[in-house]
């Protein structure tokens, strides 16, 4: 995984080299590859059932008992996007919804050191991090990649 | 039942009943999405003074009913610790809730929303539903 336009993505490996050895790596990167894909799809699909359940447990208006807006598709197909932009080093979050149909994830290690991202249906990530006293908020717009400083504060409750 | 204090003081304990269970977390905090103001501007919350547990058990009950939700439990947090976090609380009497009462001052900014909801489920405390409550 490489970073650029403080974006994390998934590089396409390709060698330059016809020899022996440049086939050998060539193989060796493209065998890695595919397990660590393979992990960590095996990783998603756990997260995507959980996303679909509560999606679906908050179809509805007034899910949360008082008068929230539901979850829609285009949301849910955003949290999915959210979801597989993640780096494959980040630990799963925990999924809720807001009264206003976002779906959350929560990055959770005790009430002073925890963080909380919510994606709407229009793309934009609405994010909050409490570790100790310090505060760090704001939104960007979610465009298939997760911005680095977004990334930065996982990893601060995460380890 | 005696009429409560129009002013809300800042020792007062104030509830919130929680009808998700999403937002519980498995050490039996709150998450912060229980405290986002959405679609009103306002928050709902219950005063305990001059309630007995079971009273304001029988609240959050009533309030199931009303909403047809399961109840899960409910968080409490003091009135001072709402404040200091640039809200306030004001009384909103109810016909079958007299203590209702609202939080309000919300900003409009949605990720200024999520981190004053943050500090507010870090300070308040989680209680969940007693076994005779059904």
């Amino acid at each position: 995984m490489i970073m650029t336009n403080n974006c994390y993505i998934y590089p396409n490996i390709i060698t330059s080299g016809t020899g022996p050895a440049n086939q050998y790596i060539s193989g060796q990167i493209e065998k890695w590859r595919e397990h660590l894909e393979s992990c960590f799809c095996l990783g998603l699909q756990d997260i995507f059932e959980e996303l679909y359940t509560i999606a679906e447990e908050c179809n509805k208006a007034g899910w949360d008992g008082y008068d929230a807006m539901p979850v829609n598709e285009i949301t849910l197909q955003n949290a999915r996007q959210f979801i597989a932009a993640l780096p494959t080093k980040i630990q799963k979050p925990t999924i809720s919804v807001e009264p206003d149909g976002c779906l959350t994830f929560e990055w959770y290690h005790s009430p002073y050191r925890v963080f909380s991202i919510s994606i709407s249906q229009d793309s934009y990530l609405h994010y909050a991090s409490l570790v100790g006293n310090n505060k760090k908020y704001g939104t960007v717009k979610f465009l298939d990649c997760i911005p680095k400083d977004i990334i930065m504060l996982i990893t601060e409750i995460t380890g | 039942m005696n009429s409560l204090p129009d002013v809300i003081s800042d020792d007062e304990i104030l509830a919130r009943f929680i009808l998700f269970s999403k937002w519980i977390r498995s050490d039996n905090t709150v998450k912060p999405d229980a405290f986002i103001p959405h679609p009103h501007i306002d928050l709902s919350v219950t005063r305990h003074i001059g309630l007995k547990e079971n009273e304001l058990w029988e609240i959050g009950k009533d309030v199931t009913i009303l909403r047809q939700a399961k109840l899960y439990g409910r968080t409490d947090i003091q009135s001072l610790k709402i404040r200091k976090n640039g809200l306030d609380i004001i009384p909103v009497p109810l016909p079958n809730n007299k203590n209702h009462a609202n939080i309000t001052g919300w900003v409009k900014d949605k990720s200024q929303q999520k981190i004053i909801a943050l500090q507010i489920a870090a300070q308040s405390i989680f209680t969940s539903k007693p076994v005779n409550i059904s």
